[in-house]
């Protein structure tokens, strides 16, 4: 993958299973991104080819009921309410086939009981990233997509997430890919840490809730960046 | 935990746009916004264009036949097609399809029915390349329009409605194009390096207009605007045809004097005047 003659991403082979919880570790600028943009279909790798559900990332009605993304922005619509995008954007995926939260449940597992019928204009930033992630579990799909998850959360909430997408998602036949900078998070997520260095993988551990030592000793190489 | 059945139907864009419009809350603040946005536009359009519009109403005059006029004639064509040029290099920066941030993330990337999704941003583009080209090819005569009136008598109604719908034929079909080739790369290209050398010819031939008169008497041949074989000239006598000392079309337009040197009075360096019989 290149930006022009910048050479981001190189020699990448990974291969993520169903069920699964990658997580894409290493310091800023090494590609982690870049790897969600690619297998959202957002760019195209220079050599080589990106599979994605069974075939190229398609920019289509399937594709994208079978996949979410949350960006490292929140975004959110406006004019709506927290409660409102919720809504909206179940009733976009209509028919809800699989899992997903309904809109008041996600309200309150998100913390944001007090303000969903808020603007999220007035919502605190960490307030807002609860809301783009809760807005990804408002509707089913196959492959969640996560860049920097963790961004403004307080550690307990993390903790909270991580554990959603370990025992609920995942467990559901839902794969996770998500870069991230805290190792914590992906370990208390059961996540295989895959770290990148130079726009290379360098290690690639099993998930860390079973080999947290693996996991350990790459700490060394990928290091949770703050 | 939820496992939503799957009874509920697809839902269609119109019913979301219908839960968008009931539960979207704008404050005065962006009524203000877009309301003074639109007086600003209006004011600094209307004043843009009073000048070069106001042409088209005044009456055929020899004057217009002066170098003065060719040249302005010649610049404002230039500045006409480097405005067209513009617009569809900004189309192309900026993609030919205008979607709201807020639409293009939470109604783009779903499974809604994109043709639909998208129609209404394709119509507002196709209307606002209606109407910029329409204004582009009214401005392009009103430009030009007072030289050419000399070769042709009755120009403004006719004239000024195929200047409209050619101008909006080329903005529209421009913007078809620049849609039609997001997908490929060197259509893209193409089209802007078309469009750039287009501009790049126009605005040259302005400036030479303006710097060379020879450029500017060319021009002039081929639009008629001074006539070599007007029948008002064959009326003439051949004496009176003559370029009178004073006339200010004696020097600018040596090949083919205009109506102005036909019968003339004598008149002071610079300034021309027509005998009022």
């Amino acid at each position: 993958m290149a930006y022009g003659s910048v050479v981001v991403l190189e020699d990448i082979d990974l291969t993520v299973t169903a069920g699964e919880i990658v997580a894409l570790t290493g310091v800023n600028g090494v590609g982690k991104s870049t790897l969600l943009s690619c297998l959202a279909g957002f760019r195209r790798p220079a050599e080589g080819a990106v599979s994605v559900l069974g075939g190229p990332p398609r920019d289509n009605a399937e594709f994208w009921r079978s996949v979410a993304i949350v960006a490292d922005q929140p975004t959110w619509y406006p004019g709506l309410t927290a409660r409102e995008l919720l809504e909206l954007v179940r009733m976009t995926h209509q028919p809800l086939r699989g899992w997903c939260l309904p809109a008041d449940e996600l309200v309150e597992i998100f913390g944001l009981s007090a303000r969903a019928d808020a603007s999220p204009l007035s919502l605190s930033s960490g307030q807002r990233q609860r809301l783009s992630l809760a807005a990804a579990l408002a509707r089913p799909s196959r492959l969640l997509l996560l860049d920097e998850p963790e961004q403004s959360l307080d550690a307990g909430f993390r903790q909270e997430l991580a554990t959603l997408l370990s025992e609920q998602y995942a467990a559901s036949g839902g794969t996770v890919v998500m870069a991230t900078h805290d190792h914590d998070f992906a370990v208390t997520a059961g996540a295989r840490v895959v770290p990148l260095a130079e726009g290379r993988i360098t290690g690639d551990t099993e998930a860390a809730g079973q080999t947290e030592d693996r996991v350990a000793a790459d700490d060394g190489i990928t290091g949770p960046v703050a | 935990m939820t496992v939503a059945d799957d009874a509920e139907a697809e839902a269609s864009v119109a019913a979301v746009r219908s839960f968008i419009a009931r539960h979207r809350r704008r404050s005065w603040v962006d009524w203000y916004v877009a309301g003074f946005a639109l007086l600003i536009a209006g004011i600094y359009g209307s004043d843009f264009l009073a000048t070069p519009l106001s042409r088209l109403g005044r009456p055929a005059s020899h004057a217009a036949a002066t170098h003065a006029a060719a040249t302005q004639a010649v610049a404002g064509a230039g500045l006409v097609i480097g405005v067209g040029v513009g617009l569809l290099l900004l189309a192309q920066a900026l993609g030919p399809l205008a979607l709201s941030p807020a639409d293009a993330s939470w109604l783009l990337l779903t499974p809604l029915d994109r043709r639909v999704v998208l129609r209404r941003a394709a119509l507002a583009v196709a209307l606002l390349a209606t109407v910029a080209g329409a204004l582009l090819g009214v401005l392009g005569l009103a430009m030009a329009g007072p030289y050419l009136r000399l070769a042709a008598s009755g120009l403004p109604g006719s004239w000024l409605f195929l200047s409209a719908v050619a101008g909006a034929g080329c903005c529209l079909a421009a913007a078809a194009a620049a849609g039609l080739a997001q997908p490929w790369a060197r259509p893209r290209a193409v089209i802007r390096a078309v469009g750039l050398a287009v501009a790049v010819v126009a605005v040259g031939g302005a400036v030479a207009g303006e710097r060379l008169s020879a450029v500017t008497r060319a021009v002039t041949a081929v639009f008629g605007g001074c006539p070599r074989r007007s029948s008002r000239r064959r009326r003439l006598p051949r004496s009176r045809s003559r370029p009178l000392p004073g006339c200010c079309c004696g020097g600018g337009c040596p090949s083919s004097p205009p109506a102005c040197c036909g019968p003339t009075r004598r008149a002071p360096a610079g300034r021309c005047s027509r005998r009022s019989s």
